[in-house]
């Protein structure tokens, strides 16, 4: 009789093995067999606890707060006019696109059936994404309005990449409002409204902004206080924000 | 459960720029990147350093990540990664520490055991801590986490027939190891 290899007692072990019943069988039948076999057995159960230290739920926020500082340096890219977009053209529409739709997955998933991974994000988790997500678009959006309310120079401001990326954030921008009207939020739901209609002058405005032009459309942001809304509205969603993770909220 | 498209939502505000978006990342995958790391190191202060350098690694490569991919399946292969690269390094300096027993303290032992059951947690972590690290890591996937051997090959990147053979020499080393002392105890 043929005897088992060790490494097919092994696996047999794990019920990794091929043709478990012809292993089976011929343990009972093969004496040096069987008795190896327990030996692997015997040595294996009594391996039965992980040598682990612990580490809690807080974890994951203490290893945060160790690596955050040390972001910024690895990835953050140079300065330039409208910093975000020139590398991430439509990038933002795209990412309020996904982050709603697995919004709205989820909680349809809780109504009726329950497809894959989606349902399995706890609403909070889902309201804590949609926060972030919508921190991140009002933060994009105040950088772009401060570069323009900031902009120096007697001559023309080229408006090519800020218009695009009004554009961006315009697309972004109606998805989280609609997303935030559905969820009954309607502080968010108006300062978005307002944001909406100044991305929507920026993305049409011409090419090159003359000095006057340029004044005019500061004039028009200032006297809305958009930038402060902006501001404002950025720093609720953030305190939300973090107060999500430890008390969720049902509202956007 | 991995909740993939939440992952996949939250790695695409990343790529566009939303740095704080990566501290839910962090804190969802943190631990199980500490488990495995502690696995193939064996070193509480390598393994913290491990997760520190695996969650840089990622943020720095995130544009690398294809979203239909599993965010925790990619981490787990830079975690591997990472681990041996300190492992390496750690035998390069030849300082490398015995596993730390206490460590593992047993919080209330038994007077008539504690002699056996010392002894046994002993050989056990010194058995553990002499095995290569990728056998570490696989053996502890399949063995204390249940995976299969397709999961763990996908985690940690080798062939699943690799992965078999470091499952397979593993448990070698351990019965070498163990056996005296299983058969005197039963003695």
């Amino acid at each position: 009789m043929k005897h088992l290899k060790e490494e097919q007692l092994v696996l047999h072990y794990y019920g990794e093995g091929e043709d478990p019943a012809g292993i089976t069988a011929h343990l009972m039948d093969c004496e040096d067999c069987r008795q190896a076999f327990a030996r692997f057995e015997s040595v294996l159960n009594a391996v039965a606890e992980e040598p682990l230290p612990e580490r809690d739920e807080a974890y994951g926020a203490e290893v945060w707060r160790r690596l955050a500082p040390r972001l910024p340096e690895t990835v953050k890219p140079e300065w330039s006019f409208f910093p975000r977009w020139s590398w991430a053209p439509a990038m933002t529409a795209a990412v309020a696109l996904l982050v709603t739709v697995a919004f709205f997955a989820g909680r349809a998933s809780n109504e009726r059936r329950v497809p894959p991974a989606v349902a399995s994000a706890s609403p909070a988790e889902r309201e804590r994404v949609l926060l972030i997500a919508v921190g991140d678009h009002l933060d994009r959006s105040q950088v772009m309005l401060m570069e323009i309310v900031n902009a120096r120079g007697g001559r023309a401001l080229d408006m090519s990449d800020g218009r695009a990326a009004a554009e961006d954030l315009l697309d972004a921008n109606r998805l989280y409002r609609q997303t935030a009207a559905s969820s009954g939020d309607e502080t968010v739901t108006s300062m978005l409204d307002e944001l909406e209609r100044v991305l929507l002058e920026i993305a049409h405005s011409p090419d090159a902004l003359s000095r006057k032009d340029l004044d005019g459309l500061r004039e028009r942001l200032e006297a809305k206080g958009i930038l402060f809304k902006v501001r404002v509205a950025g720093t609720r969603i953030r305190d939300r924000e973090r107060g999500e993770a430890s008390a969720p909220k049902n509202n956007l | 459960m991995e909740a993939i498209e939440d992952d996949a939502a939250i790695v695409a505000v990343v790529k566009a720029g939303g740095e704080s978006a990566y501290r839910t990342l962090v804190e969802r995958h943190g631990r199980n990147v500490f488990r495995l790391a502690f696995r193939m190191t064996q070193n509480e202060q390598d393994a913290e350093d491990v997760v520190q350098e695996t969650f840089l690694r990622a943020y720095r490569n995130i544009g690398s990540f294809r979203v239909e991919s599993s965010f925790g399946t990619w981490l787990y292969r830079i975690a591997a990664n990472c681990s041996l690269d300190f492992v390496r390094a750690r035998e390069r300096r030849r300082t490398n520490p015995m596993p730390e027993t206490d460590v593992f303290p047993a919080p209330h032992p038994e007077p008539e055991r504690l002699a056996y059951s010392g002894e046994l947690r002993d050989r056990i972590a010194s058995a553990l801590g002499e095995l290569s690290p990728m056998e570490r890591a696989a053996f502890s996937l399949r063995h204390f986490d249940g995976l299969s051997i397709d999961e763990i090959s996908r985690r940690l990147g080798p062939s699943g027939g690799a992965i078999k053979n470091s499952i397979f020499r593993a448990a070698t080393k351990l019965r070498q190891a163990l056996e005296p002392v299983l058969s005197g105890a039963t003695r």
